[in-house]
């Protein structure tokens, strides 16, 4: 298939590979550029008020970062726990931000051609932080398009 | 850009900057031969950098106006106010050139012919010359004293190394010339640098505290040098950030000069203080209204000369400012010796606008009369001469200092001048914080908005009272209306009203905040919340614990406004403020008093009341939903007092017009009796909808009404619950049953 990758891909992002992760089963990926770094077990602060999406924050050496509860913000069940979260740490406009993912997976290398168009079939809520689709062996991953999924966490 | 233009053009900048001000300084001073040589120098630089980077355009004019000043170093030419006039107006171009390079422009075009021409009239359009013989003034300008008026630091500079964040270096001391001991830091780099300080004082403080448990540990002694060693870095790392306040206002000497110029006044600015040192960001925050109140004072504080001269004064005008600390605050005044704020006619247009009655006008002290100039659009340009000016973009003023914790007053006498004086913090970036407790949950208030703690519940001192779901707290024989900080936050309230309540102040009113517990107070450093909570109200910002625990610090007067308990006009000047501000116990205020047609003399404060008006009954009108008249071009609604009628047997009806920020109601009354001054202490509190309390005025019970209530049923657009049976002209109902009460 020749995909023209869709818009939002950053080709130079997409070549260094895509981290990788899950949320409520469902894999999902940011290019490696993009991620600043991964943290386990951080106390995340609750904050009341919150837009919807934002779980609180966290203190990474001494600098703010806003928590996004991926799963509130795809529309997905809360999760149950707080089991083996993790925080994929990425930066938007000098603010650092804390995707709030179940587990991580490896690093993925794609080619350009592997890159799919989101189908047109998914939910709107996704194809808004869409990238862009990847068939790996266990299924489909979901390549976020990290700015779009941020710009819609707003103050209600 | 290349790096190596960036830096001529910040350098080139502060050399504009600094020619400036010692060109003003020049006029007044002819004779001092340092002050030429600095200028000289700084002219020097640019023309030199722009030769060697190949800006034709800049060097040209950059070398006329050098001409000129070679022709005043050798005595040749007088630095009249003409000359110094046109070297000004070559800075301009300059100016502009330099702005045009910033925006990307390689060398911007433009006509310099006219400038050029100006300045070579003074050498006779003759050849120029070259002025290389400048050593002399270098070094004489290096070792000496700055003059004591003269803003910041411009001896110590180097040619290639002029300090973007200079210390207090501008305290007279001999420098040493020539050498590199300044260096321009990027402000973002300071700012992590800042955080990183505070990371380590999280760091020093989780091992002091494993430290704790073992004194004897190898670790112990290396642990309290870390302590120390950290507090004096946080300290040091604060420094840097710090600026003489005198960056603030290095634009005003020309300012004032050129109004000078313009208007033919004398006017002699004398800057005091200089060296006293702020935050950036305040410093930042501060410039605009600095400017603002300077030219205003400029503009209409000082008389003309032949004005001033018919006072009795000298001709010569004065505007100071003077900056100092005090109490952890900075204080900056300007004043001016000029004609000062005519009472009278502010008094006339308060009244005028509508802001206040004549009769309130009448008895407010004058410096309450004064701050109306900070009114918004108190003073349009046509008022401008009609209230000395003052007040033109004002509020602007106010508003922007207040946006940094801080406060403005004015006094003025008439003939005598006006002083304005601004309180602002230190710094934004580091405040002392109380941290409370709600639910579980720890936020912290900045401790300057916080007046005391007062423990309320079962056993607990503070006594709290409910009037129609709000909460009040009577302190001292005050009442204080009560924010529940869990209801702000989100939560649903509890039943009962326990806890602690922080007697906090917003403006000039104040109010209660209540919280489950009370923990400690903090220096925390201030971080912003993010974009995802700019919306968010009741928050000014995040901050991190000693324990790495991250917590929102509140914004006392958005909770207020969040939670509607205060109206934004009493947060501005509301009629708390007289009960709040003279520390007195038995604070007294002005009342509007009533016959409402209930029996009880109804009163209201006179603050709250901009005027008194009467409408006859065919002027009185039912559309959307509610009572209204036609008022200024704009539908008045009418509300009565308890369960009475908007109509009844009077006619013409009289009207109590109250305000606040959002409109206007009109409390409709059958008759107005008396102004009064009287203590706002109650006798007992109401549980009726629309009245706070009773109390005793002039020997009769009198029910003291909440002005907001009203406004709120106005703007709600129901009549008090009265829609209009079949538009009943005359209500027989319940009129003048007051004949007993009387």
């Amino acid at each position: 298939m020749t995909a023209a990758p869709p818009t939002g891909v950053d080709q130079a992002a997409w070549a260094s590979g895509l981290v990788t992760f899950r949320v409520h089963g469902q894999w999902l990926g940011v290019p490696v550029a993009r991620i600043q770094e991964v943290l386990a077990g951080q106390r995340i602060n609750p904050v009341p008020l919150s837009p919807r999406g934002v779980e609180g924050f966290l203190n990474l050496r001494g600098r703010i970062v806003t928590a996004v509860d991926l799963r509130a913000v795809l529309d997905l069940p809360p999760r149950s726990g707080s089991r083996g979260v993790m925080n994929v740490v990425v930066q938007r406009e000098e603010e650092l931000f804390a995707l709030v993912v179940d587990a991580m997976g490896d690093v993925l290398q794609v080619t350009e051609e592997e890159i799919l168009p989101a189908p047109s079939t998914l939910d709107a809520v996704w194809r808004a932080c869409c990238a862009g689709v990847v068939r790996m062996d266990e299924g489909l991953l979901v390549a976020l398009d990290v700015d779009a999924l941020l710009g819609g966490v707003n103050p209600d | 850009m290349d790096d190596l233009l960036r830096e001529f053009l910040t350098e080139s900048n502060e050399n504009v900057l600094r020619i400036e001000q010692e060109m003003v300084l020049l006029e007044q001073r002819p004779g001092d031969k340092e002050l030429l040589g600095s200028i000289f120098r700084s002219l020097h630089t640019i023309k030199g950098t722009c030769g060697f980077l190949g800006l034709q355009r800049l060097e040209k004019v950059a070398h006329a106006a050098e001409n000129v000043l070679g022709g005043v170093r050798d005595g040749a030419l007088a630095p009249t106010r003409d000359l110094v006039g046109d070297v000004l107006a070559a800075v301009d171009v300059v100016k502009d050139i330099l702005e045009g390079l910033e925006r990307g422009e390689d060398d911007p075009t433009g006509d310099d012919e006219v400038v050029i021409g100006l300045l070579s009239r003074w050498l006779g359009g003759g050849p120029s010359t070259e002025p290389e013989d400048f050593d002399h003034l270098f070094r004489a300008a290096a070792n000496t004293r700055p003059a004591p008026c003269e803003p910041v630091v411009a001896e110590e500079r180097t040619p290639s190394g002029s300090p973007s964040l200079p210390r207090a270096d501008s305290a007279p001391e001999p420098a040493t010339a020539l050498a590199e001991q300044t260096l321009r830091v990027d402000v973002g780099v300071l700012d992590r640098l800042m955080d990183l300080a505070g990371e380590l004082v999280l760091v020093r403080n989780q091992l002091t505290q494993t430290g704790r448990h073992d004194r004897e540990s190898v670790v112990s002694m290396p642990v309290q040098q870390l302590n120390r060693v950290t507090s004096e870095l946080q300290d040091v790392v604060m420094k840097t950030r710090m600026q003489p306040v005198g960056h603030a206002w290095a634009t005003l000497p020309r300012l004032v000069r050129d109004l000078c110029s313009a208007s033919g006044k004398r006017i002699e600015l004398v800057l005091r203080g200089a060296e006293t040192e702020l935050d950036r960001q305040v410093l930042q925050a501060i410039r605009d209204p600095l400017t603002h109140m300077v030219r205003n004072s400029a503009d209409h504080g000082i008389e003309s000369t032949a004005e001033r001269r018919a006072a009795g004064k000298p001709e010569l005008g004065r505007i100071v400012l003077d900056s100092f600390h005090e109490g952890g605050h900075i204080v900056i005044e300007i004043r001016d010796d000029g004609r000062g704020i005519d009472v009278a006619r502010v008094r006339a247009k308060v009244v005028e606008r509508g802001l206040a009655t004549a009769e309130a006008v009448a008895d407010m002290p004058d410096p309450r009369i004064f701050s109306y100039i900070f009114e918004a659009g108190f003073s349009t340009a046509r008022e401008v001469t009609a209230v000395s000016g003052r007040g033109v973009g004002m509020d602007v003023v106010r508003r922007n200092i207040q946006k940094i914790g801080g406060t403005v007053e004015v006094t003025s006498v008439s003939g005598q001048g006006t002083t304005f004086r601004i309180r602002i913090p230190l710094t934004l970036a580091i405040m002392s914080a109380l941290l409370v407790g709600v639910r579980g949950q720890s936020f912290a208030i900045p401790q300057i908005g916080v007046l005391e703690l007062v423990r309320v519940g079962a056993a607990a001192g503070g006594q709290v009272d409910e009037v129609n779901g709000v909460f009040f707290l009577r302190l001292r024989d005050e009442l204080l209306p009560l924010v529940r900080l869990d209801e702000v936050l989100g939560f649903v309230p509890g039943d009962t009203v326990t806890g602690y309540v922080a007697v906090c102040r917003a403006g000039a009113a104040r109010f209660g905040v209540l919280v489950d517990a009370i923990h400690d107070t903090h220096e925390i450093v201030v971080k912003p919340a993010g974009r995802m909570f700019s919306g968010v109200r009741p928050y000014a910002g995040t901050t991190i614990l000693g324990d790495g625990r991250v917590v929102m610090i509140l914004d006392v007067s958005g909770i207020a406004q969040s939670s509607e308990v205060l109206s934004r006009s009493q947060l501005d000047h509301g009629w708390m403020e007289s009960t709040a501000g003279e520390a007195t116990e038995d604070a007294r205020e002005a009342l509007l008093l009533f016959d409402a047609g209930s029996g009880t003399p109804g009163a209201v404060p006179l603050s709250r009341v901009a005027r008194l008006e009467e409408f006859p009954l065919r002027d009185i009108e039912w559309a959307d939903g509610r009572w209204v008249v036609q008022y200024r071009d704009r539908l008045l609604p009418l509300v009565v007092v308890g369960d009475g009628s908007v109509m009844n047997d009077q006619d013409p009806r009289q009207v109590v017009v109250l305000f606040d920020e959002t409109g206007a109601v009109g409390l409709v009354v059958d008759e107005v009796l008396d102004i009064v001054d009287h203590s706002m202490a109650l006798e007992s509190r109401s549980v009726t909808p629309g009245v706070v309390g009773a109390m005793v005025v002039s020997g009769r019970a009198t029910d003291l009404l909440d002005p907001d209530h009203y406004l709120r049923q106005g703007r709600a657009g129901r009549s008090a619950g009265h829609p209009p049976p079949g538009r009943e002209r005359s209500r027989p109902a319940r009129t003048r049953t007051r004949g007993s009460a009387r």
